[in-house]
This record gives C-alpha cells, sequence and structure tokens, in this order.
C-alpha cells in the first residue's frame, strides 16, 4: 500500500513538472515573439533611412536642376543680350563706313542737321565695295549679312525730307534736298552750305534776294583765299533762285538752285556740269519742325544672327 | 540566411549604391561643363567696345587706345587688305602675343580710299 501511495505522490509529481515544463515551454514561447518584433523594428528602421536617403537625394537633385536651370537661363539672356549688341556692332560698322561718303548728324534731335558729303568717293564703287567686304566679314564671323543698296545714293526723313546724290554722270554730280512725299518742304526755314573746290573759279552770279522766305547762306571755298566768296539773304522758296560759279578750263559750271526747281518747293539743287570741281560739300538744314526725326539711308541690311534677326533700312544713327 | 549571403548582398548593395552615386555626379559635373563661362560674354562685349573706339579714330593709333583699356584685357590687332594679305599688327604692351582662349572680333573700315578689315583677338590676363 505504501509503496502504491508513493508511486501515486511520484506520479503527481511527474505531472506537476510536466506542467512546469509546458509552462515553462511557453513562456519561452512567449519570450520568442519580442525578438521576432524587434527585428520587424530593425528591418522598419532600414527602410526609414532607405526612404531618408532618397528623400535627401531627390531634394539635392531639385535644388541642383534649379540652380542649373536659373543658371541656364542667365546665360541665355545674357547670350541673347549679346547677339543684340553683335547685330547693333554690325550696323553701326556699316553706317560709320557709309558716313565716309556721306556724313549726316543731328546733335541731341537739335533742328539743325548736317550732311557731309566727300566728292573725292565713287559711291557706285564705294557701296559695291562695302557689300564684298560686309560678305568676307561675314565669312569670317559665320553671321550671315545681307546688304541691298540702290542708286542713287539718298537718306529718307520721317517728314518727307529726302537727301539725294546723283553720280550717274562723274562730272555732272548733283546734290537735291526736297519733299520725296509732297510738293512743298515747308518746314525747313534755312540753308546753309559750304561748297569746297579744288578749281579756281571764273566770274559768279547771285540770286536776287528778298525781304522774308528761306534763309540761305552760300559759302565758297576757292584754293585761292582771294577767289572765296560768301554770298546770304532771304529767297523766295517759291521761285527758282539760282547762283551760278563759272571756271575757264574746261568751260564748266556749279549750279546752286534754291526754290522752285523740278515743280517742287524750297528744294536745294547743286549740280556740278562738266567738270568735278567740288572736293566737298557741307549742307546744314534748319528745321522749324523736328519732332523726333528720324533718317534712313536707301539701304536695306540684313542680319541673321543666333537668335537676332534685322531687316531694315540703315539708320543714319 | 546564412552569414555568407548576406555579406554578398550588402557587398552588391555598397557596389549599387556607388554605381549610382558616380552616374548621378557625373550626370551634374558634365552638365555643368556644358554651361559656357559668363565671363566671355563680358571678353566679346569689351571687344566691340574697343573696336567702335578704334574706328571711331579712324585705327590711327591703335596702341593708345589699348592703353586705355583695363589692365586685365589683352588684346591683339591685326589689319588686311582685300585679299585677306596681313598689312600691319598691333600688341597691348605687357601681354603675351596670343592666348588660347582670346576671342575674335571683326570690323570692315576704310583707309583713305581703300577698305581694310580689321582682327581683333582679346583676352583676360592669366595670373
Amino acid at each position: 500500500m505504501e509503496k502504491r501511495r508513493i508511486k501515486a505522490e511520484k506520479m503527481k509529481d511527474r505531472e506537476k513538472m510536466n506542467i512546469k515544463v509546458k509552462k515553462m515551454r511557453k513562456k519561452d514561447k512567449k519570450n520568442k515573439i519580442p525578438e521576432n518584433e524587434k527585428r520587424k523594428v530593425k528591418y522598419k528602421k532600414g527602410y526609414f533611412i532607405t526612404l531618408a536617403a532618397v528623400v535627401i537625394l531627390l531634394i539635392l537633385s531639385i535644388f541642383t536642376i534649379q540652380i542649373m536651370t536659373s543658371r541656364q537661363e542667365e546665360y541665355s539672356q545674357l547670350r541673347n543680350q549679346i547677339f543684340a549688341e553683335k547685330a547693333s556692332y554690325i550696323l553701326d560698322d556699316i553706317r560709320s563706313d557709309i558716313k565716309k561718303v556721306l556724313y549726316v548728324n543731328q546733335p541731341g534731335n537739335s533742328s539743325e542737321i548736317t550732311f557731309a558729303e566727300n566728292y573725292s568717293y565713287n559711291k557706285s564703287y564705294f557701296l559695291y565695295s562695302e557689300e564684298i567686304y560686309l560678305g568676307m566679314y561675314a565669312n569670317n564671323t559665320a553671321a550671315n549679312i545681307s546688304f541691298d543698296y540702290s542708286l542713287p545714293l539718298g537718306i529718307n526723313f520721317t517728314n518727307g525730307m529726302k537727301y539725294e546724290t546723283n553720280e550717274s554722270s562723274v562730272l555732272n554730280k548733283q546734290i537735291k534736298i526736297y519733299n520725296s512725299s509732297g510738293l512743298n518742304l515747308s518746314n525747313i526755314n534755312v540753308y546753309n552750305i559750304t561748297i569746297y573746290s579744288n578749281q579756281t573759279r571764273g566770274n559768279y552770279s547771285n540770286s536776287s534776294f528778298t525781304t522774308s522766305g528761306t534763309y540761305v547762306i552760300l559759302n565758297y571755298i576757292d584754293p585761292i583765299n582771294a577767289k572765296t566768296f560768301t554770298s546770304q539773304g532771304y529767297v523766295n522758296p517759291s521761285l527758282l533762285n539760282s547762283w551760278i560759279i563759272n571756271f575757264s578750263n574746261p568751260a564748266s559750271t556749279i549750279n546752286i538752285s534754291i526754290g522752285l526747281v523740278e515743280g517742287k518747293i524750297n528744294v536745294l539743287s547743286i549740280k556740278q556740269n562738266n567738270l568735278n570741281a567740288i572736293t566737298y560739300a557741307v549742307i546744314k538744314v534748319n528745321m522749324t519742325d523736328k519732332n523726333d526725326l528720324e533718317g534712313r539711308y536707301n539701304i536695306l541690311v540684313g542680319l541673321n544672327l543666333t537668335n537676332s534677326e534685322y531687316l531694315n533700312y540703315l539708320k543714319t544713327s | 540566411m546564412k552569414k555568407n549571403e548576406k555579406g554578398f548582398i550588402s557587398t552588391l548593395d555598397a557596389v549599387f549604391a556607388l554605381l549610382a552615386l558616380l552616374i548621378f555626379s557625373t550626370i551634374i559635373f558634365s552638365y555643368l561643363q556644358k554651361t559656357p563661362d559668363i565671363n566671355d560674354v563680358f571678353v566679346y562685349r569689351q571687344a566691340y567696345d574697343i573696336m567702335t573706339v578704334l574706328e571711331y579714330t579712324n585705327f590711327s593709333n591703335p596702341s593708345s587706345v589699348f592703353i586705355n583699356t583695363p589692365s586685365s584685357l589683352c588684346m591683339r590687332l591685326e589689319v588686311y587688305d582685300s585679299s585677306m594679305t596681313l598689312l600691319s599688327t598691333y600688341y597691348k604692351v605687357n601681354c603675351d602675343v596670343s592666348n588660347i582662349n582670346e576671342k575674335i572680333t571683326w570690323r570692315t573700315f576704310i583707309d583713305g580710299q581703300n577698305f581694310r578689315m580689321a582682327k581683333l583677338a582679346v583676352w583676360r590676363k592669366e595670373g
């Protein structure tokens, strides 16, 4: 009996132990779950670090792109500006050359415009040479330049006034100032003319003067000082008023006409007949109406540069 | 996963990351190099101004014009005739005769009755 009782107690102890072991195992299992969770947290940390790195890289990329874009914009603006400056530079280059033969100046929007014509240049040959040189210039600078001129060389002003220099016949060159869009050049009240001659004159005839009208100052500069003269006074702009300067060898004249010329009123014409006597002519005209007067040579200039195109008649300033 | 496999993946990951970084850097630096130097624009601008002054003074004394330009600029002027034969050359004092980064501008001008072509090379003084 005693043995049975002891055996039964042992069985109970074993059962108790088993239960304890089971509890322990259960506890062990419970202890294993937090380890897995710890791993999951570690993985999550990795994802977060990767994501943060990607975001930082993206932000850096965006900043880089923004900086580069703004730099590129800045540079392209400067580039456009320099191309515009290049166009202006080329136009100034052409204008500087043309001004050697036909100079025009209106200082500070003044009421006086000065024309100076150099008779020593053959304008047809000069303009042809300019065209050739611009071709060479275009080749050297990879620019596309067109230069279209028509003879006689002239300057058209916004108020209709036209300056024209016709040398279709070398010995019979003529300068004219007239209204190209109307009959009367009424806004000119003074013609101040200076003619430099390379020939010694013979006698000359003056125009008759009136008390009002267009005021004329004519300075003739002769190689011999004593032959130099000045003639001035008012003339009627609706009538033909002429000064004729004679030369003997060969028989020739310089005719200066102001007023009614070729059916137009208040015109100026300077014409040499059968002699190349004039070397230089300076004409100053005083306008009653200046209103932002703009002059353009009858030379059509075209420029085609990168980001810059231009096609217009060449401005005088 | 075995420890060896883990190491292999880490190395591969590092290699990919380095490659990505290299590609990213290369793209940025190539883009940076494509943007031309803004200083070039200013050199051209100076060259245009100098040429304009030279023309307005009839190219009569280029050296005196050169002296009045900024000391940081160097230049060389060459004058050619219609057949592009070199007629004369002018240099700014205390400058080299040429530079690999020189910027060229051209201008036509009239010398008496003759047409001429002027070539101006301008560059920034080094050092």
